[in-house]
C-alpha cells in the first residue's frame, strides 16, 4: 500500500505548496488526483517519487520510506510524466530496452510486452525511430510504453491525456483498467473530470495545497453535501468557495 | 526609426554576449596543456608540408592554379553572423521592416570577421607564395582581392536567391577561380570581371532578406555554434548544447556484442550516446588518428609516451561530457538505479573506447620510427593510464 501521511512540503527553502496531505493508494484501485493548475498535484507526485523531499510527514510504500531503501522503493513504482522526457540518442525500442534493463526484465518479457504495447498504441512502425522526431502526443506515448512495460505494483500518472489522440486515450484507459484488475494501484493526476469520473475508484480533490474531499464518488458527494452531483459540479463548488 | 535603432542595439548586445562567451572558452582552453601540444604538432606539420610543397611544385603556373583553387574555395564559403535562434523566427520576423540596422551591422561584423580570416589564410601561404612568385605587389593584390571577393560573396549569400544557378557552390567556385586566375595572369581582365560581378551583386542587394532565408540563417548559426563547441570540447567540458544525433547502426553493434551490453542500462545508454552524438565520435576518431600520426613522426620514446598520454587524456575528457549530459533527466531519477550502476557503466565504456585506441597502436608499428618493443611499451603505459582514468577519474563525473 502507498501511504502519504501528513505531508507538508514544496520547494526549498520556504515555498510551501502541499499542507498536511494524507491519503493512500490501495492495490487494485485507481485514485484520481483532481485540482486546478498550481494546486499542488505535481508537487505531491514529485514527493512520492523522491524528486522533492517533504518538509514534514512521511511517504511509505509497503511500510518503507524511500530513504530506507531507494532502489527497492523505486522498483515498486513506474511513472508517466506530464512532459515527455527522453534520450535524444535512443530510438523508441531502445527506450524500452533501456527501461527493461533498469528494472531487470528478461529479454522475453521485453519482447512480449514491448511488442504488445507498440501494437496497442499503433507505434510498431515507429519503433526504430528517434522520439525527438515525434509529435508531442507520440512522445507521450513513449513515456506510457516505458511505464506500462515494467508492470510495477504502483503506477503514478501525471496528466496522462495531454496531446494524446482519441484512440491512444482509449488504449491508455483500457490498459489502466487491466492493470487495476491485475492488482496495480494507480494514482492519476488529471484535469479531465468527466473521464476521471468514469474510470477512477476514488478521488482526492485538491485545492490550494490541501485536500478538500477524498474517497469514492458517494463519499465525496456526502462530504460536499451534493448528493447525485457530478465530479465536475463538486469540484467547481470547491474552487469557488 | 526608433525601432530600427532598438534592433541595431540588439545586435550590439548579441555581439558582446558572443564575445564574452568566446573569450570565456578560449581562456579555459588556454589553460589546457593539450592545446599547446597540438599547436606544436600542427606547426611541425606546417613547416614540413611547406618545405615538401616547395620542392614538389616547381612550375609557377601550376602553383598559382593550386592557389587559385584554394582561394576560390575559401572565398565562396561565407556565413552571415546574425546570432539568430529559433525563437527569433517567432519574435523578430514580424519586425522585419525595422531590421535594417540589425542586418547592416550583421553584414559589417561578418565582413570584419571574414577579412581577418582572409588575412590569416593569405599569410599562411605567404612563404610559399613569395618563394614561387618573388613578387610582393602580387601578394598584396591577392590579399586585397581575397578580402573584396569575400565581401561580395557575403552580400550575395545574405540575399540567397533561391533557385538561381549562382547559388550553387560549384558554380561560385568556378567564377571565383576564373577571377583569381585572371588576377594572376591578366590583371586588366580581372578588373573588368570584378567590376561586372560587383555591379550585379551590389545593385541587387537590399537590406532585407526573404522570409524563407531566416530558417537557413538559424541553421547556419546552430551549425557554427555546434562546430565551435565540438572543437572546444576536445580540451574542456562544455555544457549541453544543440545535439546532433546520427543513427550509426554499424557502430552501435560495437556495444551490443560487448558482454556487459545486456547487464547495465548505463553501458547501454552511454555507449549509444557516445556513438550517436554526431560531433563526439568524430572527435574521438580525429584524436585517435592525430595520436597515431604523431607517434609515426616521433623517434623519441619519451615523446611517444607523452603523445599517448595526451591522446588518451583528451579522449577520456569526451567521456566525461557524455556522463554529464545523461545525468539528470527526471525519468532516470525515478528508475531503480544507483550511482554505482552508472559509475560501473561508464567505466566499462571508458575501458572499451580507450582500449581500442591502445590496441590499434600496434597497427602503426610497421610505419612508425619507433621499434615494436617501444610500441609495446607505449601500449603497456597506455593500459596503466586506461585503468587509472576508467576506474578513478571518469566514474567521478557521475552524480545522479
Amino acid at each position: 500500500m502507498l501511504t502519504i501521511e501528513h505531508v507538508t512540503g514544496g520547494y526549498p527553502p520556504r515555498l510551501v505548496v502541499t499542507k498536511d496531505v494524507s491519503f493512500q493508494v490501495d492495490p487494485g484501485k485507481i485514485v484520481g488526483l483532481i485540482g486546478l493548475n498550481g494546486a499542488g498535484k505535481s508537487t505531491i507526485i514529485k514527493q512520492i517519487l523522491g524528486i522533492l523531499r517533504p518538509f514534514s510527514g512521511e511517504i511509505r510504500l509497503n511500510g518503507k520510506t524511500l530513504q530506507q531503501d531507494p532502489v527497492q522503493f523505486r522498483s515498486h513504482l513506474s511513472y508517466i510524466p506530464e512532459v515527455p522526457q527522453f534520450y535524444q540518442e535512443l530510438t523508441l525500442w531502445e527506450h524500452l530496452q533501456f527501461t527493461a534493463l533498469a528494472y531487470g526484465l528478461t529479454t522475453e518479457e521485453l519482447e512480449y510486452r514491448g511488442n504488445d504495447l507498440l501494437e496497442r498504441f499503433r507505434m510498431t512502425k515507429k519503433k526504430n525511430e528517434f522520439p525527438s522526431t515525434f509529435s508531442k502526443g507520440m512522445q507521450q506515448k513513449v513515456m506510457i510504453l516505458c511505464a506500462f512495460l515494467v508492470e510495477r505494483p504502483y503506477l503514478i500518472v501525471d496528466e496522462p491525456f495531454v496531446g494524446l489522440d482519441p484512440l491512444a486515450i482509449d488504449a491508455l484507459v483500457e490498459l489502466m483498467k487491466e492493470r487495476r484488475e491485475a492488482g496495480t494501484g494507480i494514482l492519476v493526476s488529471t484535469h479531465i473530470l468527466t473521464m476521471a469520473e468514469k474510470y477512477c475508484d476514488e478521488f482526492i480533490l485538491f485545492h490550494e495545497g490541501m485536500i478538500r474531499y477524498k474517497g469514492s464518488m458517494e463519499d465525496i458527494q456526502k462530504q460536499s453535501g451534493k448528493t447525485g452531483a457530478s465530479l465536475e459540479d463538486i469540484f467547481i463548488g470547491v474552487v469557488k468557495e | 526609426m526608433r525601432q530600427e535603432q532598438y534592433f541595431g542595439e540588439l545586435y550590439n548586445k548579441r555581439v558582446k554576449q558572443n564575445g564574452k562567451e568566446v573569450v570565456r572558452y578560449l581562456t579555459r582552453i588556454g589553460s589546457n596543456s593539450g592545446l599547446y601540444y597540438l599547436f606544436i604538432l600542427f606547426l611541425y606539420a606546417y613547416i614540413q608540408g611547406t618545405t615538401w610543397l616547395n620542392q614538389w611544385v616547381t612550375n609557377q603556373q601550376l602553383f598559382l592554379a593550386v592557389v587559385a583553387i584554394v582561394l576560390a574555395i575559401f572565398v565562396t564559403k561565407s556565413h552571415i553572423r546574425t546570432f539568430f535562434t529559433d525563437t527569433d523566427i517567432t519574435f523578430l520576423l514580424p519586425a522585419e521592416p525595422y531590421l535594417r540596422g540589425f542586418f547592416t551591422k550583421s553584414i559589417l561584423y561578418s565582413f570584419a570577421i571574414h577579412a581577418l580570416q582572409s588575412v590569416l589564410l593569405v599569410m599562411f601561404i605567404y612563404p610559399l607564395f613569395l618563394a614561387k612568385t618573388e613578387s610582393v605587389p602580387l601578394f598584396l593584390l591577392t590579399l586585397f582581392a581575397v578580402i573584396l571577393l569575400k565581401g561580395l560573396h557575403l552580400l550575395y549569400h545574405f540575399q540567397y536567391r533561391q533557385g538561381s544557378i549562382f547559388t550553387n557552390r560549384f558554380v561560385q567556385i568556378i567564377i571565383a577561380f576564373a577571377l583569381f586566375m585572371s588576377l594572376f595572369f591578366k590583371p586588366i581582365l580581372f578588373l573588368v570581371l570584378f567590376g561586372v560581378t560587383s555591379y550585379l551583386i551590389i545593385m541587387k542587394t537590399s537590406l532585407l532578406i526573404p522570409s524563407f532565408h531566416w530558417k537557413i540563417l538559424v541553421e547556419e548559426e546552430k551549425k557554427r555554434k555546434s562546430g565551435f563547441i565540438s572543437i572546444i570540447n576536445i580540451f574542456v567540458d562544455v555544457p549541453k548544447e544543440q545535439i546532433v544525433v546520427r543513427r550509426r547502426a554499424w557502430l552501435v553493434s560495437l556495444f551490443t556484442k560487448h558482454p556487459y551490453a545486456t547487464k547495465s542500462p548505463f553501458f547501454y545508454l552511454f555507449g549509444r550516446s557516445l556513438v550517436r552524438q554526431g560531433e563526439f565520435f568524430g572527435i574521438y576518431i580525429r584524436l585517435t588518428l592525430l595520436m597515431y600520426i604523431a607517434i609515426c613522426l616521433t623517434t623519441n620514446i619519451y615523446v611517444g609516451i607523452l603523445i599517448v598520454l595526451i591522446g588518451l587524456h583528451l579522449s577520456a575528457n569526451q567521456l566525461g561530457y557524455h556522463v554529464k549530459i545523461n545525468n539528470y533527466p527526471m525519468l532516470l531519477r525515478t528508475y531503480p538505479v544507483t550511482n554505482e550502476d552508472a559509475k560501473l557503466g561508464i567505466s566499462h565504456v571508458s575501458v572499451l573506447m580507450l582500449g581500442i585506441q591502445i590496441l590499434l597502436l600496434i597497427v602503426v608499428s610497421p610505419i612508425a620510427q619507433l621499434s615494436v618493443v617501444e610500441i609495446l611499451l607505449l601500449q603497456g603505459i597506455g593500459i596503466c593510464y586506461l585503468l587509472f582514468v576508467s576506474l578513478k577519474i571518469v566514474p567521478n563525473k557521475v552524480m545522479l
